[in-house]
């Protein structure tokens, strides 16, 4: 682990006040009119809706209107191998790290090939369909990650580590997408943001925290980037913001201190709140978009995920004998069930996007399985 | 009436009479539990340390002569020989404890191979254990055993395995009261420990002011199953919690706040270490079970009776939950959770970690909606690394996630 970084602290009273004026009540909330459904059954498996629907007319910021879930499931079908390797596929690509996290494999129509040292572990591994990253860590944490990334169209790569042009550091958040590779960097003493563009490989330095403040869970789409930013206090106030360059605001309508996940969609944006810190993996997901605000429900804190063109998370069940779902939610199709785990005891890890292609893996007392769907 | 008829109106007669005479569900719910309960109607909710029976000598001799026939060892033999020389079983009346390890149901044989397999995975890729928050690692454990001179190992060994021997009858009530296992004939006769009526032993060390009010022991008790338990339960306070000052610190932190939900005095991580011998490699779980029993009052008869180190490995997710709501409920005492502390199975990890100690105090059945468990967090991942936010230390979570991450654990066990 690196050494400790002291660096924030909030007002205790400001932020005592924060949290009380953020704190949620049970009271009834608008729902939305269920749109035309193509609901299947638990059992059977349909491709994504095609059907023209009006979008669904949300609320405000403090009375968002509650999405009830259609069920869409996709097309899943089962990951060979060992449910307890990670796996990523990626149309024809497969980028897998085993259970000890010290090695992955990407394998693709013509090619294979391995990443892995006795010294480090994998602590990210993003693929997409242009470019598949994997990011190492040394075992005492103490000098900076490395990530090797392949271009999947030539084969060729590339490292980004603490000697790049703009260097990495020790741990902290990594996200791939539209052709960019975020991840931290220090400068100056300062925690900040870096941007690497991949065909280019040039990068820049982007915001920095300002001092007693990190960031992580940072997040690539088409309408651009967003953080969870953080200060030292206990419990931590936590804000979603969008960066652009070396400037971030926060996401509009999220209660103060109280955000987890978040990203960036055309006109708005998806995000989670913590209603209760001594549940920190219990969230409470919410949308906006030019129609106005949405209550997704709840889902598990950390497992929001851009993919294809849609906003995805996972829930865990919400009554004895339910399955863990995988949810979607976009502006235009609002949301849905995509997945349900197998029956019994059940929860999801974080879904992994693969550019058009969604991998899940779920445990569950009937058996676990890992399984991918494509998205479009 | 037809003939076939008739046959199947005498057949359901039958059944109907031998209705009460079927051995019904037992511990997990859906399993059988013996008949004849009112032959355990003296039994108590646990078992206290009882002595060492000739039979019990005579194993522990047996056990311990083993080792020193496997002679001087050192760290640099391959996993396979320190496993094979380091990690034997006794059997005590029909339990078996291994060196190292624990209570089982599992053979020598298989708990060997699978000591040696999670030994060598570490040997071979020394990053296998991710971030280290404190859980000595299979080889680590071995490492330590095997660097002691075989007249010190005898020692060390002799001492594990009397421990064990003083808690056979736990052993046996708890397998009987979770699992359904009926227990052998004879068994109060032999270990008047276990009898509702027994004296509660004194206590030394521990005996000082238990802030917890003292147990009721039941003088009928019965396989209980989860609907027999209140809706929810906690114990221990909130504010007697706090976070690992070391990043290998987790065993010593958990043990300062079992104890200090017991003493109501709050002593220091170093002392703890020092106490559970823990080095930068971490604390064994072994130690941890060891130090619940010798420095707080948990161990006591009226609470959990001596803290075992228990193989989960074969628990349905169902019975791992009545055993947190006997631990809970009943003996009104903390588990030693015994977790891989991974992503998958802690979403809100930046990063996956080592195997981990947590300290277990409370459960919520919430009605028809996923049961949840209650721990006290001794990592606090925000003091290490600044791109990770403050967690607190007391949580509540699914525990399903739990008991998965739990049996994730290559050792798969608990102190209980």
């Amino acid at each position: 682990m690196p050494a400790p970084l002291r660096r924030y602290a909030a007002p205790a009273a400001a932020l005592l006040l924060a949290l009380t004026a953020c704190s949620g009540g049970d009271e009834q909330r608008p729902v939305a009119r269920p749109a035309p459904s193509s609901t299947a059954p638990s059992s059977s498996a349909t491709t994504p809706t095609t059907t023209p629907t009006a979008p669904p007319t949300g609320g405000t910021a403090e009375e968002p209107v509650v999405l009830p879930p259609e069920v869409q499931l996709l097309d899943w079908r089962p990951v060979p191998g060992s449910v307890d390797d990670t796996v990523t596929r990626s149309g024809d690509w497969t980028l897998t790290v085993n259970e000890a996290g010290t090695r992955a494999e990407l394998e693709g129509p013509d090619s294979s090939s391995g990443y892995g040292s006795s010294d480090e572990r994998i602590s990210d591994a993003f693929i997409d369909g242009q470019y598949a990253v994997v990011v190492f860590q040394d075992k005492q944490e103490t000098r900076p990650n490395r990530a090797e990334v392949t271009n999947l169209a030539n084969g060729r790569g590339f490292t980004v580590d603490g000697s790049s042009e703009i260097p990495t550091t020790t741990g902290g958040s990594w996200a791939l997408g539209q052709g960019r590779l975020l991840h931290a960097t220090v400068d100056k003493g300062s925690y900040c943001l870096a941007s690497v563009d991949l065909a280019t490989r040039r990068s820049t330095r982007g915001w920095c925290a300002p001092a007693r403040h990190g960031f992580n869970s940072a997040r690539i789409t088409p309408a651009g980037d967003s953080l969870l930013t953080f200060d030292d206090s206990q419990p931590a106030c936590r804000t979603v913001v969008s960066v652009s360059g070396s400037d971030v605001q926060s996401f509009p309508g999220v209660p103060e201190c109280q955000g987890w996940d978040g990203l960036l969609v055309d006109g708005g944006a998806a995000w989670s709140v913590i209603p209760k810190e001594n549940q920190i993996e219990t969230a409470h997901f919410y949308a906006r978009s030019a129609d106005g605000y949405f209550d997704l429900g709840l889902g598990t804190s950390g497992s929001l995920t851009w993919c294809a063109d849609a906003a995805y998370f996972v829930r865990d069940p919400q009554r004895d004998g339910d399955p863990a779902a995988l949810m979607r939610w976009s502006p235009d199709d609002g949301l849905a069930v995509t997945y349900r785990s197998p029956g019994g005891q059940a929860f999801l890890s974080e879904p992994r996007c693969g550019g058009d292609t969604m991998t899940v893996t779920a445990l569950a007392e009937r058996g676990d399985e890992q399984v991918s769907a494509t998205l479009r | 009436m037809p003939r076939p008829r008739t046959i199947a109106i005498g057949a359901f007669a039958l059944l109907l009479a031998a209705t009460p005479f079927i051995p019904r569900g037992g511990g997990d719910d859906a399993s059988l539990r013996p008949s004849g309960q009112e032959e355990y109607g003296a039994l108590a909710a646990t078992a206290g340390a009882g002595r060492v029976t000739p039979d019990l000598q005579a194993e522990i001799d047996r056990v311990v002569a083993e080792g020193l026939a496997v002679g001087r060892l050192s760290g640099k033999q391959t996993t396979d020989a320190l496993a094979a020389g380091l990690v034997r079983c006794a059997d005590f009346e029909g339990q078996r404890y291994c060196l190292n390890s624990g209570w089982t149901e599992a053979t020598q044989t298989q708990v060997q191979a699978r000591t040696a397999v999670a030994a060598r995975t570490i040997a071979a890729r020394p990053s296998e254990a991710g971030s280290a928050t404190g859980d000595l690692d299979v080889l680590a454990t071995l490492r330590r055993q095997a660097t002691l001179s075989p007249t010190a190992r005898a020692t060390a060994e002799r001492a594990e395995l009397t421990r064990a021997a003083r808690s056979v009858a736990k052993v046996w009530l708890l397998r009987h009261q979770v699992e359904g296992v009926p227990l052998p004939d004879g068994f109060l006769e032999r270990h008047p420990e276990a009898r509702a009526s027994a004296p509660v032993a004194a206590r030394s060390s521990a005996s000082a002011s238990p802030s917890p009010t003292p147990t009721t022991t039941t003088t009928r008790t019965r396989v209980k199953h989860q609907i027999d338990y209140p809706e929810r339960r906690v114990i221990l306070r909130p504010r007697h919690t706090a976070e690992q000052r070391r990043t290998y610190w987790c065993g010593p932190t958990t043990m300062q706040m079992i104890a200090w939900g017991w003493q109501d005095e709050r002593k220091g991580q170093g002392h703890w270490a020092d106490k559970l011998g823990t080095t930068s490699n971490g604390t064994a779980i072994s130690d941890m079970v060891r130090v619940v029993n010798s420095s707080t009052g948990w161990d006591r008869r009226d609470h959990a009776g001596p803290y075992i180190t228990l193989d989960i490995g074969d628990y349905s997710f169902r019975r791992w939950t009545l055993l947190t709501m006997r631990h809970i409920v009943d003996y009104r005492a903390p588990l030693v959770l015994h977790p891989v502390l991974r992503k998958r199975y802690y979403p809100y990890l930046d990063d996956d970690a080592s195997g981990h100690f947590q300290v277990g105090r409370g459960y919520d059945k919430r009605g028809d909606k996923p049961t949840r468990i209650s721990y006290f967090e001794p990592w606090n991942q925000q003091r290490f690394d600044p791109s990770e936010p403050f967690i607190g230390r007391l949580q509540w979570r699914s525990a399903y996630k739990s008991y998965r991450a739990n049996e994730a654990h290559f050792q798969h066990n608990i102190g209980v």
